[in-house]
């Protein structure tokens, strides 16, 4: 099996938490090797899709990677990643917290574990960038699942409420189960108060990955984007 | 319970209401009626997840919760 030397770290998250605005604030120090030059950041959905990296086969949909463990970690791992886990530049990528829980074979992965004070602000925000965006399907997919069985039923408004709040209370491993599994403790990063531009936030984020920080005013004009961008109810 | 829930509502839409207050004014749409469910269902136990109609006043729906209790 491959191990990584001490330069991999998983940034886990459930959909809404900004896990592609922690990822940049990450990969633009320069202890981090990025997947594709971070050069345009922009926002433009309030995401930083555009820069996706892929150092992983499928780690970071949630459903295409349930099944990972130790047996079969090395399928995926793309030949270029094992090359870049070879160099001292940390490489960082994004997951479901369960599937951090599920590496945790990797005793020396580092975790950034993204956590908000309202459960409730990160949830609109994924149901505005992903959910609404997929309009019907979205339904019917989470239908299908929650009865294990595919269907064509009409899906009235009890019904979507229904499925909005099981999706909301999906059973997510908590940082404290994480860190119990984990040999190394992960790291809460307050969501909330890194979008209140709370520079400390970020810089501790720093320290616990050993990387060096941005300015203080590059990060407020990162978060400033961001937030202009960022979905908001009024 | 209509303090409870007065002030979750306010706290979660971030504007001052009362009891006359109407949810159409307020934008809620289909999302923030699951939340409402989810929260009432977490605090008091009581599903008011019942019609596909969301009620018009946030006494219409302490109303309903109410009289689930």
């Amino acid at each position: 099996m491959f191990l990584p030397k001490n330069n991999l770290v998983a940034i886990a998250y459930k959909t809404g938490y900004c896990g592609s605005l922690i990822y940049i604030l990450a990969a633009l120090s320069p202890e981090v090797n990025q997947y594709k030059p971070l050069d345009r950041i922009s926002f433009g959905d309030s995401t930083a899709h555009e820069n996706n990296e892929h150092w992983f086969h499928g780690l970071h949909d949630y459903w295409n990677s349930l099944d990972v463990d130790q047996e079969n970690w090395d399928s995926y791992i793309p030949k270029n990643t094992k090359q870049a886990l070879l160099d001292d530049k940390l490489i960082l990528f994004r997951c479901h917290p369960n599937i951090a829980y599920k590496l945790s074979f990797i005793e020396n992965l580092r975790v950034l574990y993204l956590t908000h004070a309202n459960k409730y602000v990160p949830e609109r925000w994924a149901y505005e960038k992903v959910y609404r965006a997929q309009g019907d399907k979205f339904y019917q997919q989470q239908l299908n699942k929650l009865i294990n069985s595919p269907t064509t039923v009409k899906i009235n408004n009890r019904i979507k409420r229904k499925l909005l709040v099981n999706n909301l209370n999906h059973e997510v491993i908590s940082w404290k189960q994480l860190a119990a599994q984990m040999k190394i403790p992960p790291y809460q990063v307050e969501v909330d108060k890194l979008l209140e531009k709370n520079f400390n936030v970020y810089t501790n984020m720093c320290g616990y990955l050993n990387i060096t920080a941005m300015s203080q005013d590059k990060f407020t004009e990162l978060i400033d984007t961001y937030n202009s961008k960022q979905w908001k109810r009024f | 319970m209509e303090k409870i829930l007065i002030d979750w509502l306010k706290n979660y839409t971030n504007s001052d209401l009362t009891l006359a207050t109407v949810f159409g004014n307020l934008n809620f749409d289909i999302f923030d009626e699951a939340m409402t469910v989810d929260f009432v269902n977490k605090q008091f136990h009581i599903d008011i997840n019942i019609s596909d109609v969301w009620f018009a006043t946030v006494k219409d729906l302490t109303d309903a919760i109410a009289s689930r209790s």
